[in-house]
């Protein structure tokens, strides 16, 4: 619009000069690319003109005149001289990327120095040729103050993003992520495996991430602010330079790593042996169900040797881009195959875009952006879970005296001996045997049309949807046992979400006098999220290997349910920018949710920010070094709607049936007073550029309070609702921290440049105040929240060792003294599972073509509560394998250990050892969660061009990549990624899914 | 352009304007609770729901209230050791049993008895309709409360160092959230059996001697027998025998005769001797609740995929074979791979197919059983003497002429064989203040009733939610 708007200025001025002399002239970037549009003017005169489309311009230059300044957004502006030449030729070079990189909000997009507000940018090359399945684990470790884990580290697993600590309980603490204008929904993901949203994209379609952090740049989008804004963008094709071709092609494997030792059939006899024993049962029905351990040819079995492997990874992408004058265009396909660590657990993607940036006449222009994914997932890995049915766990409890098959290779009966375990499910049948499939298909599509009034004034309408349709299917064959009684089923669930959003905005940008800049923009919003649910269940499948409900003998269950939610809003945001060095920001959104009470339905939200380019100021001019200073503060809030869609309503359900007719009972009681959760959030920032942008970085303190919580309390059960809770505002918590960000380029002569940077975040969290005065919330009959202590903690006996004299475990009680049989009275508070500081670094080096890449990722000062440990950590209670550590169990008076007493059934003198009967566990299973992870190690080598130009190509890439190559850790268990952010706040997750090492080798062809 | 530029901005306006009202949406999947209790029909779906509470595993009769009573007490042993009840095989402390639950139920009989009546203002409504469904809520109501109060608290006159605290009581509907923190502290265990009681006796004034779906919802006889069973352990022993007679006489249940006719009652839907049986269906269960949680899969090994952990304890079988004749026998099945001494005991046969079967809550049996004790305890032996006879007869033994505590003793005898794994034996011990015996097996020794383990502890959340409550003494 700009240059529109210079070219209509410049052309007129143009034919009202008279002619003195004619200089043409191309004005290209360093790389030769001619530059559309770049504004040259005869220094000291109001005379110029912009380049043509091959980057070339005529210019009538008066006598007197001897010098152009040449300007191009994105570039240094040059002075040339133009003595007695009359065609002269220009090469730009591009300007600080720190200044004036175009960010995205998401209503608007702002050039960086004229940002108020902490907004943190992540580009293609970032997180392009990662063999990962979804961006935000690509960003992981990349931008500061967002947390980043993985749930499961199965393909395709679900992942925690948390910006800027988490805030809330029982409303959700996810950002809203929106691509290209849809506000992504978080619903309708498949269930048989852990699943992503954000596996719909694909990360080598992404021009950009911006994370907006604070309230003032989260608070346009009011109700949905609070937890923070991921604005993705996807490519666009160049209007200039015709069209281009990008292949790219992956292999490689992905291997388990620190699996958990376990022991073999003659340890396994031995603690069994023992623990019968000592319960006073016979050794000799020990021995006969489980083996004699002196004898060496026990069958021995290695359950994860079965279970687990090394995985293949493939990944393929394509695409072609390109633009003429009028419009430009970025269509991809890609092909995605990863295999899972767990055998039969294979995963699978296609997915394809089509981006469409038009002018349709002068004032009229559209943005279209599609994708398509389809995402088939096998045998996806149960986890977060003792779940027996999915062969994940298992394969550590499985008992090793049970081979999985015999000399034939038929499978055997499980347990072959020994007391019954798994309810009988043979785990390597069952990963044969079972289906567990999961189709996806996913559609994100936007369309905006713009329309320009005037140049200064735009209208924008936008409508964007995000479709999902998922379909499960969970086949049990009645070749396992425990799925026969029934002759086997299959269980079949078709979901489907339709969330779409559209928002219309007109934005006004004019200036006053010299000096004021303005841009008004307001808007509506509306947005609406449907889905249902239907799924039917048949029994009596004559052959494993029918998959179809068709197949069923008996029409066993149906199943149906939907749901719907709504939000509209209005908005608008004021920015006033004088001289280009103070810049401030107000924002102001009206919304309205369905899912809260009727007299609590709207919640207004405001932020106002301000910056001080103090490096733009003549005090500073002298300072050559100083690229860029700016001191921001913003202040504002947001809110948070994110909670059940009829959270606010008195609801009778459908409960049971008794004789064939349906029952009805209360499953809900009404709070018409529940209201949102507002974030109000103080964010002091300071960007900095030095030595060129050599070094350049930013620095952010802030401060976040989130008010009238929402917490689903827990009332009293002999109420009797069988929704033992109710969501209630409740106080008060707030999270602080620093986030720091700093790259340097500390070499950059001869053709070698060597850069670092890194991100580190620090981060608390506490409550601050509780409503009613209280200074404690129960749930469960322990604290849930406590004035003062973070929302994130353990409730826990003091773990106090092994009694040497009987074997015992111990736990210190309220008064420190050890006991054998700890009361509730005796719980205490252990530091939670939230991380104290997060961040990442990364080095690379570059020599003529040669890339060596290396990326680490720590967090720490959060504690796991290792729930693994119940079943592989109990000296042999039960009929679970045991961890090889086991076997240092205790045997006589005097022994020295941590493994108790081995007792079938786990109960000496009345109490029970592992967790004393209580609802909690022991501090024994806690342990330090911090660790540094080489995350990213990377070689690559980029082909000269002069090599390539004879075969037509643009660029050849080859390079060899390993992911979570190293790992330092205390964790006691697989891996403290996996298992991270995903303990609530006084639960655990059991058996996480651990991430794997992935080496791969890749080719990129442009051409 | 000036006329697209209208329509770009009305477009907008029109966006405004016509989703102004789509913020008000209703949950598709249910309803107002004022829509629900407008009609008669609407209270019956709430009945239908409180007796399918009935068939939870963990608090109900879908499970844990047959199963602990046994194991807790010396009726069962191992099997097959998976972890499954080994901490109440040995009374570890807090394994115990949980029936806080049943409040839910117990606020679906709220709802009925508080606001059904507001209907009868309404001339064309069916009166007989709501006498049914409230006197079934009552019939439920009642259920519960026992059963609360068994677990919770000693019985009245039974207490250990005076200690006579049962659970609260609940007797309105949970409206909204102020009644949910509307608590109260507990209630001695006096109060809370009359209380049981008066349900029980206004239920027999509103319910039909037999319910039209009997022995699957509760008449006058159903009522007649939880009260003679409610009066038993209330040490109300007259009442007992009165009640125990009555139901008697007004179920169309009696006790089958002969060994055959024995054997085949445990594969009858419903079993013949049944006053009260739930019902349960296929679709009430998660696709593994048959092989997981039901009495079948735990107890029995009909079907591949169970996992049979339970069996007869030797100190039952010996009670069983400590008089010859018995023809209850031939459900107390020899099976290889069981410990030496125990046996097979062959109650629950998911006779519906896949691990399922219904669940009588009461039998014609226990009625004799409580008409024997009753009266032997209020000093009509002869009547005792007749009414245990009736049902030795019938499982083969002779008839008795004991008398004294030969003859309490017998009656006790006979209940552990006659109701064995029924839920009856642990509160049997405890009811009569006699201490718990265990199954040698279990190498514990027996408690004794001051023992505190003999009451279970209270929610610990709920103690943490209502700070009238008092835990139970030793938690």
């Amino acid at each position: 619009m700009k240059k529109l708007l210079l070219l209509f200025v410049s052309t007129l001025l143009v034919s009202a000069a008279f002619a003195q002399r004619t200089v043409s002239g191309t004005i290209t970037d360093e790389g030769g690319e001619a530059l559309i549009g770049a504004s040259v003017l005869v220094k000291g005169t109001t005379i110029g003109t912009v380049s043509d489309i091959d980057g070339s311009f005529t210019l009538n230059v008066p006598d007197g005149s001897n010098t152009l300044e040449v300007s191009y957004t994105g570039f240094s502006t040059q002075e040339v001289a133009i003595g007695n030449q009359s065609n002269i030729s220009i090469v730009l070079s591009e300007s600080s990327q720190l200044l004036n990189e175009v960010v995205v909000t998401g209503y608007s997009t702002e050039l960086r120095r004229d940002v108020t507000s902490s907004i943190t940018s992540v580009k293609a090359e970032e997180i392009e040729g990662l063999p990962v399945q979804s961006f935000d684990r690509a960003i992981q470790g990349k931008v500061s103050g967002v947390q980043i884990n993985s749930n499961s580290g199965a393909p395709g697993g679900a992942v925690t993003i948390r910006v800027r600590g988490t805030g809330s309980i029982s409303a959700g603490s996810a950002p809203l992520i929106i691509i290209d204008g849809v506000q992504m929904g978080t619903t309708g993901q498949g269930t048989q495996g852990s699943s992503n949203p954000l596996n719909a994209i694909n990360p080598n379609d992404i021009e950009s991430i911006e994370i907006l952090k604070d309230a003032a740049s989260a608070s346009l989008y009011g109700a949905q602010g609070a937890n923070g804004i991921v604005v993705v963008t996807t490519k666009s094709g160049s209007r200039k330079g015709g069209a281009k071709f990008n292949l790219s092609y992956q292999e490689g494997v992905v291997q388990p790593m620190n699996l958990y030792e376990m022991m073999n059939s003659q340890q396994y006899a031995d603690i069994r042996k023992a623990a019968y024993v000592n319960a006073g049962l016979s050794e000799e029905r020990a021995i006969e169900l489980y083996g004699d351990p002196s004898d060496p040819n026990l069958p021995n079995y290695s359950w994860q040797d079965a279970l687990w492997r090394d995985a293949t990874l493939r990944t393929l992408d394509f695409s072609a881009s390109g633009g003429g004058e009028k419009a430009d265009y970025y269509s991809a396909f890609s092909y995605n195959k990863q295999e899972g660590q767990i055998i039969t657990n294979e995963w699978e993607r296609l997915t394809g875009r089509f981006n469409l940036n038009a002018d349709l006449s002068d004032k009229f222009s559209l943005n279209l952006r599609t994708s398509i994914a389809y995402v088939e997932n096998e045998g996806g890995p149960c986890d977060g879970g003792f779940f027996v049915n999915c062969p994940f766990a298992p394969s550590f409890w499985s008992m090793p005296i049970s081979p999985a098959v015999d000399e034939d290779g038929n499978y055997n009966p499980y347990p072959l001996n020994g007391d019954g375990h798994n309810f009988s499910i043979n785990e390597l049948q069952n990963a044969e045997n079972v289906t567990r499939r999961t189709k996806t298909l996913q559609n994100i599509t936007s369309l905006a049309v713009n329309y320009e009034i005037l140049p200064s004034l735009v209208a924008r309408v936008s409508a964007g949807v995000d479709y999902v349709n998922t379909q499960d299917l969970n086949a049990r064959p009645s070749s396992i046992p425990v799925f026969s009684s029934y002759g086997g089923q299959l269980s079949y669930t078709d979901r489907i979400t339709v969330n779409w959003n559209t928002f219309s905005t007109l934005s006004y940008n004019f200036t006053l006098g010299d000096a004021s800049d303005f841009t008004i923009l307001g808007g509506y919003e509306y947005k609406q999220e449907d889905w249902n649910t239907f799924g039917a269940v048949g029994r009596g499948i004559a052959d494993p290997s029918f998959l179809n409900l068709g197949t069923a003998a008996n029409p066993f269950s149906i199943s149906g349910t939907s749901s719907t939610n709504r939000r509209q809003g209005v908005f608008g945001s004021v920015k006033y920018a004088f001289n280009d060095k103070y810049i401030i920001n107000g924002t102001l959104r009206y919304d309205g949710s369905s899912r809260f009470g009727s007299d609590n339905r709207w919640g207004l939200f405001y932020s106002g920010s301000a910056a001080w380019r103090i490096g733009a100021e003549p005090f500073l001019a002298d300072a050559g070094w100083l690229d860029e200073l700016k001191l921001r503060v913003s202040y504002g809030t947001t809110g948070n709607s994110d909670i059940g869609d009829f959270a606010a309503l008195a609801i009778f359900g459908p409960r049971g049936q008794y004789l064939g007719a349906s029952g009805l009972a209360p499953s809900k009681l009404a709070n018409n007073l529940l209201g949102w959760e507002e974030a109000e959030q103080l964010d002091l920032g300071l960007d900095f550029a030095l030595a060129e942008s050599r070094i350049y970085g930013t620095i952010d303190l802030w401060v976040k309070n989130n008010r009238d919580l929402l917490l689903a309390t827990q009332i009293p059960a002999d109420a009797g609702i069988s929704n033992s809770t109710i969501t209630e505002n409740v106080g008060r918590v707030q999270n602080r921290g620093i986030d720091f960000e700093l790259n340097t380029v500390l070499v950059n002569s001869g053709g070698f440049r060597w850069t670092i940077g890194g991100t580190f975040s620090l981060q608390a969290n506490e409550v601050k105040e509780l409503n009613g005065g209280r200074d404690t919330i129960f749930s469960g009959g322990f604290p849930q929240l406590i004035v003062g202590e973070p929302i994130s903690f353990y409730n826990l006996t003091e773990y106090a060792g092994v009694n040497p004299a009987n074997g015992r475990i111990m736990a210190y009680d309220r008064n420190g003294i050890p006991t054998y049989a700890p009361t509730n009275e005796d719980v205490k508070i252990f530091d939670g599972a939230f991380a104290d500081y997060f961040g990442g670094f990364r080095s690379e080096f570059n020599f003529k073509g040669f890339t060596l890449f290396g990326f680490f990722q720590f967090q720490g000062g959060n504690k796991i509560f290792n729930n693994d440990l119940y079943s592989l950590f109990g000296a042999g209670q039960d009929s679970d394998n045991q961890l090889v550590s086991q076997t240092e169990y205790w045997r006589q008076p005097g022994d020295v250990t941590t493994v108790h007493k081995p007792i079938q059934g786990g109960v000496i003198e009345g109490v029970e050892q592992q967790a004393f009967g209580l609802a909690t566990g022991s501090s024994q299973f806690l342990s330090d969660g911090t660790y540094l992870r080489l995350k990213e190690l990377k070689v690559a080598y980029q082909f000269p061009s002069a090599l390539l130009q004879g075969v037509g190509l643009d660029g050849v890439t080859i390079y060899a990549q390993g992911l979570n190559l190293l790992t330092w850790t205390k964790f006691d268990g697989i891996d403290p990624e996996a298992i991270g952010n995903r303990q609530a706040f006084t639960g655990s997750p059991s058996f996480a899914f651990p991430i794997g090492r992935q080496y791969a080798v890749g080719l990129n062809v442009s051409f | 352009m000036k006329i697209k530029n209208i329509l770009a901005l009305s477009f907008v306006v029109l966006l405004l304007g016509s989703c102004a009202e789509r913020l008000e949406v209703t949950d598709p999947d249910s309803l107002s609770p004022e829509a629900v209790l407008d009609e008669v029909g609407g209270f019956e779906s709430v009945l239908l729901s409180a007796y399918n509470r009935l068939i939870s595993f963990t608090n109900g009769y879908g499970q844990n209230a047959f199963v602990a009573p046994a194991v807790m007490a010396d009726q069962l042993d191992f099997a097959n050791r998976t972890g499954r009840y080994e901490t109440e095989y040995v009374n570890a402390v807090r394994a115990h049993m949980g029936r806080w639950g049943r409040y839910i139920g117990i606020n679906d009989a709220n709802i009925i008895i508080s606001k059904i009546d507001r209907l009868r203002e309404d001339a064309t409504a069916d009166v007989d309709l709501i006498d049914l469904y409230k006197g079934e809520a009552l019939f439920i109501r009642a259920l519960h409360y026992h059963d609360l109060a068994k677990v919770y608290g000693y019985e009245p006159g039974q207490e250990v160092n005076g200690f006579n605290l049962t659970v609260p009581m609940r007797l309105t509907a949970t409206d909204g959230v102020s009644d949910a923190f509307n608590v109260s502290a507990r209630a001695t265990n006096t109060e809370l059996y009359q209380q049981i009681e008066s349900d029980l006796l206004a239920a027999i004034g509103l319910l039909p001697d037999v319910h039209p779906s009997s022995p699957y919802r509760a008449g006058a006889a159903a009522a007649h027998g939880l009260l003679a069973r409610v009066y038993l352990y209330w040490g109300r022993w007259a009442d007992a025998a009165a009640q125990a007679e009555l139901a008697l006489s007004k179920t169309g249940a009696s006790l089958v005769e002969g060994k055959a006719a024995y054997y085949d009652s445990w594969s009858a839907i419903p079993h013949p001797e049944s006053i009260f049986e739930i019902e349960i269906r296929s679709t009430d269960w998660s696709t593994v609740d048959g092989a997981n949680n039901s009495l079948n899969s735990l107890t029995n090994n009909v079907y591949t995929g169970g996992q049979f952990i339970l069996v007869a304890s030797t100190s039952l079988v010996d009670v069983l074979n400590s008089e010859p004749g018995d023809l209850r026998d031939t459900i107390f099945r020899q099976v290889d791979g069981i410990p030496d001494g125990t046996r097979l005991l062959d109650k629950w046969r998911g006779e519906k197919g896949d691990f399922l079967e219904n669940v009588p809550f009461q039998r014609v049996s226990e009625l004799y059983l409580i008409a024997a004790e009753g009266y032997a305890r209020s000093g009509s032996e002869s009547q005792a003497q007749e009414m245990l006879s009736i049902l030795r007869t019938a499982r083969g033994l002779s008839e008795t002429t004991a008398t004294g505590t030969t003859l309490t003793n017998l009656i006790l005898k006979e209940r552990q064989v006659e109701l064995a794994l029924e839920g009856h034996r642990w509160y049997d011990l405890k009811r009569l203040g006699m201490g718990i015996t265990k199954s040698p097996s279990a190498n514990v020794p027996d408690l004794d009733y001051s023992d505190f383990r003999l009451l279970a502890p209270l929610s610990e959340s709920d103690l943490t939610l209502n700070e009238m409550l008092v835990q139970n003494p030793g938690y």
